[in-house]
């Protein structure tokens, strides 16, 4: 009897172990599955992917865009997506635990893991592949290649997006300003008139001076800083040396800009602790005169604006100078996210791979990512595509497939799903008149170990003290003795110079 | 502790013994497996729950040697580089460290000062409540927000107390007075903190002190009465006693987390300009850690705050133990 109880004991034990430890092959069985089948070359291939996607519903593979992805490149995608919300975490983690897979994205190049993971070899150096496939060496993606080679190299396909377009810049109320007769700002002195109008010559016509003339927190303000000195970024170059704009006069000016306006009333009272996502919604309430957004939002958000009053127009300003005449506008570089290719992907496979992005950087990829089908998610009238019903269903637009590849046009940044052609022309003429300014950025996408480590400390000093001097819970006084204190902290010249040397190599290199 | 009294007892069974070692050992070989056949059910019915421990507790431990290298997720800990104690030289060099440790120690400190003792005083008021009905829908009411999310209380909190939007500041204005800002206004950070603390999990701390007042005789109560004892002798001679233990070991282990302040709360409600008394252990760990990938110096900061908690449980145990009260272990 209790020999009997001893062995069924020891079967159900065995069982056990023997189901534990089937379902831990099974599991590594499958996260392996992706390394073995690209031998034969009639057979699609699997290709393991991740990516950001700001769609609100992610599709999978029963989608009909991502089945005819999959025919037209003879693969079998197997793709993850991130939600933007979560992504940099999960990137950084996912970078830390280096279980990568086969093709790896990351938000930015400048990533300081990433960074250290290219000089140690980790990726596959695809320079001397990418002239073999001709949509990615096409003329409109060069400059694409040229920012972001690392050491000169290409270690990554970069995700194009448009250099200009995108970028917190001020999108006003043009409605309200048709109406008080103004002009659409070109200085920062008249931005200010134009905001105070807005705060006492009653633009809604309710007769209460209830309007916020600006939807504004800490971080939409970043572009004063950028007119006021006259660059992007966080680097003006002096005497050919790099010198951070944080301690520079004019972005003292322009902390003064911003305080007087918020002393005026021009901002929610709120600014210091307001989130974008709030700063969004009082624009959306249709009380507000204006916020920093790209250029899409005229619709995206403008749309919102007119669902409460119907007569808005939400137009984007083209730039903003300084007293030295210094036009202003947000630019960047021509791609936004980059995919890499770990080195554990044999060769054979990093060529399949980057036939598929050759193929998604086609023209004919390109519209399939964006616009999906012809004939079934979309037809052509007058040389313009107009979406069937069926491509609400497919998830075609915005997200999903079409943010694995972004359409290599400018209507990645202007337009938007359902903006009418007077919008989207206005802001092609926009971006047309954007395009003629180049605001230097000096500092874009170079990369310095010191920078990484002691940097964003010391712009998270300056950021909170410039918030505190302009609500009044610190005084301007505090701030200079900051600005001239970092003006000879060693740990910032350290990053100055390590900038200005990671500077100079870039420029040797073109 | 299970440890030590077993020692004891087969110290004991084997002192009358002449070969006194060999008896040890062999006891302690025979009564491993045969205990552990008898209670099998039991150790099966433990198992999800050892498991989960050495799966995410222990073994996660070994990975904390991460905080003496200069980790790289590629090289793996095996590969990555040696450096010793540099990262917390860096830490405790850093002039932001005596910052952080003053917010976190004073965070701690007000929660251990006005939130502790809240749900205590709470449990012994509601003891008194005589009508049954009433008690219930109170304590069911006082629970609700322990299960909303801090995202939603920031939420609630800035619809109550921002300056354009809150409710106090709409409320002041109608009055004719001027707002007040409230958010971000340095001196009431860390009360504010307590207070939404004190809301949201007041109701769930008083569960465990009401069963620690459910378990005294009533006849205690009756024979006090008799006495001429009045509510309030009542609640200090025989309540108050009653929940002495369970008081004094959730201290000791609130003093383990005094490190702790809370990360979710303390990042939703901290703004550019509070930062100075806003700016903890949790949320630097996360800024420099998770955002700006520097694993191994992260990893050195969770390291020290453990170890400063592990150091103030046993301390303060020893201190119970001293004054006679009951501990821990």
């Amino acid at each position: 009897m209790k020999k009997q109880a001893e062995q069924s004991a020891r079967q159900w034990f065995i069982k056990t172990f023997v189901v534990a430890v089937g379902t831990s092959l099974l599991l590594s069985a499958c996260g392996g599955g992706g390394k073995s089948g690209s031998a034969d070359s009639s057979a699609p291939t699997k290709i393991q992917m991740q990516t950001l996607n700001y769609a609100t519903e992610f599709i999978d593979n029963t989608n009909p865009i991502w089945k005819e992805f999959e025919k037209r490149t003879n693969t079998q995608l197997d793709i993850t997506w991130l939600s933007p919300t979560t992504s940099e975490e999960k990137i950084n983690v996912m970078l830390a635990s280096g279980d990568l897979p086969e093709v790896t994205f990351v938000e930015s190049l400048l990533n300081p893991q990433l960074q250290k993971m290219i000089g140690q070899g980790v990726f596959w150096d695809l320079t001397p592949f990418i002239k073999d496939y001709p949509n990615l060496s096409q003329p409109a993606l060069a400059e694409m290649w040229t920012d972001s080679k690392v050491d000169g190299k290409n270690y990554s396909i970069p995700r194009y997006y448009p250099s200009y377009g995108g970028g917190a810049f001020p999108i006003l109320r043009k409605d309200w300003m048709d109406k008080l007769g103004l002009q659409t700002p070109t200085t920062m002195d008249q931005f200010f008139d134009v905001l105070k109008a807005f705060k006492e010559k009653d633009p809604n016509g309710n007769g209460q001076a209830d309007e916020i003339p600006y939807a504004a927190n800490s971080d939409t303000m970043g572009f004063v800083y950028g007119v006021f000195n006259g660059v992007q970024g966080a680097w003006k170059l002096k005497d050919d040396k790099l010198v951070p704009t944080i301690t520079e006069d004019a972005s003292r000016d322009a902390l003064l800009w911003i305080k007087k306006a918020y002393d005026a009333g021009l901002f929610p009272k709120d600014f210091a602790i307001l989130k974008y996502s709030q700063t969004v919604d009082l624009i959306r309430g249709g009380k507000s005169g204006g916020t920093s957004q790209s250029m899409n939002h005229a619709w995206v958000t403008g749309s919102k604006i007119r669902e409460v009053v119907p007569t808005a127009d939400y137009m984007p300003i083209t730039y903003l100078q300084n007293a030295e005449g210094e036009k202003y506008t947000p630019s960047g570089s021509p791609y936004y996210g980059v995919y890499l290719i770990p080195k554990k992907v044999p060769e054979a496979k990093v060529k399949k791979i980057l036939e598929f992005f050759d193929y998604a950087y086609d023209k004919e990829g390109n519209e399939l990512a964006t616009y999906g089908i012809e004939g079934v998610d979309y037809t052509v009238e007058n040389g313009r595509k107009i979406p069937t019903p069926q491509a609400a269903k497919d998830q075609v637009g915005d997200g999903n497939m079409n943010n694995l590849i972004h359409l290599i046009s400018d209507d990645m940044s202007i337009g938007a799903v359902g903006m009418p052609d007077d919008v989207y022309n206005r802001n092609v003429e926009i971006v047309n008149e954007r395009k003629q300014i180049k605001t230097p950025n000096p500092g874009n996408e170079l990369y310095s170990e010191a920078y990484n480590k002691y940097y964003p400390e010391i712009s998270k000093k300056v950021s909170d003290m410039r918030t505190k001097v302009i609500i009044g819970k610190d005084t301007i006084e505090n701030y200079d003795r900051l600005i001239e204190q970092l003006r000879s902290d060693p740990t910032l010249k350290q990053v100055a110079d390590e900038m200005t040397e990671a500077y100079h190599k870039k420029m040797e290199r073109k | 502790m299970s440890e030590t009294s077993m020692g004891g007892q087969s110290e004991q069974r084997s002192a009358p013994g002449k070969s006194a070692p060999l008896r040890e050992i062999t006891l302690k070989k025979r009564r491993l497996w045969p205990d552990l056949r008898r209670d099998k059910y039991l150790y099966l019915l433990a198992m999800p729950g050892l498991l989960f421990f050495i799966i995410f507790k222990y073994i996660p431990i070994t990975n904390l040697v991460i905080g003496f290298q200069d980790y790289s997720p590629y090289l793996g800990i095996m590969g990555s580089k040696w450096v010793g104690f540099e990262h917390f030289v860096r830490f405790f060099s850093n002039p932001d460290f005596w910052m952080l440790l003053r917010n976190t120690l004073g965070i701690s400190l007000m929660n251990l000062v006005f939130f502790f003792p809240a749900p205590i005083i709470l449990a012994l008021m509601m003891n008194e409540v005589r009508n049954q009905i009433m008690k219930r829908s109170v304590q069911s009411l006082i629970y609700i927000p322990h299960f909303l999310s801090w995202v939603l209380i920031y939420g609630l909190t800035y619809l109550m107390f921002s300056q354009s939007e809150g409710l106090i500041n709409k409320l002041l204005e109608a009055s004719g007075k001027s707002t007040v800002d409230i958010l971000s206004n340095p001196h009431y950070f860390w009360g504010m903190l307590t207070v939404q603390s004190i809301w949201k999990e007041v109701g769930w701390g008083t569960i465990i002190f009401l069963a620690a007042i459910a378990g005294v005789d009533p006849q205690q109560y009756e024979a006090a009465v008799m006495d001429g004892a009045g509510r309030f002798r009542r609640m200090w001679h025989i309540t108050l006693p009653a929940m002495r233990n369970v008081i004094m070991i959730l201290f000791i282990l609130r003093l383990g987390t005094i490190m702790d302040t809370g990360f979710e709360q303390v990042y939703l409600m901290m703004n550019a300009a509070v930062t100075e008394v806003a700016e903890v252990f949790d949320t630097y760990v996360y800024r420099v850690g998770i955002r700006q990938g520097e694993f191994s110096y992260s990893t050195a900061i969770g390291l020290f705050k453990s170890v400063v908690g592990v150091v103030l449980v046993v301390l303060a145990n020893k201190a119970a133990k001293r004054l006679g009260q009951d501990s821990l272990y």
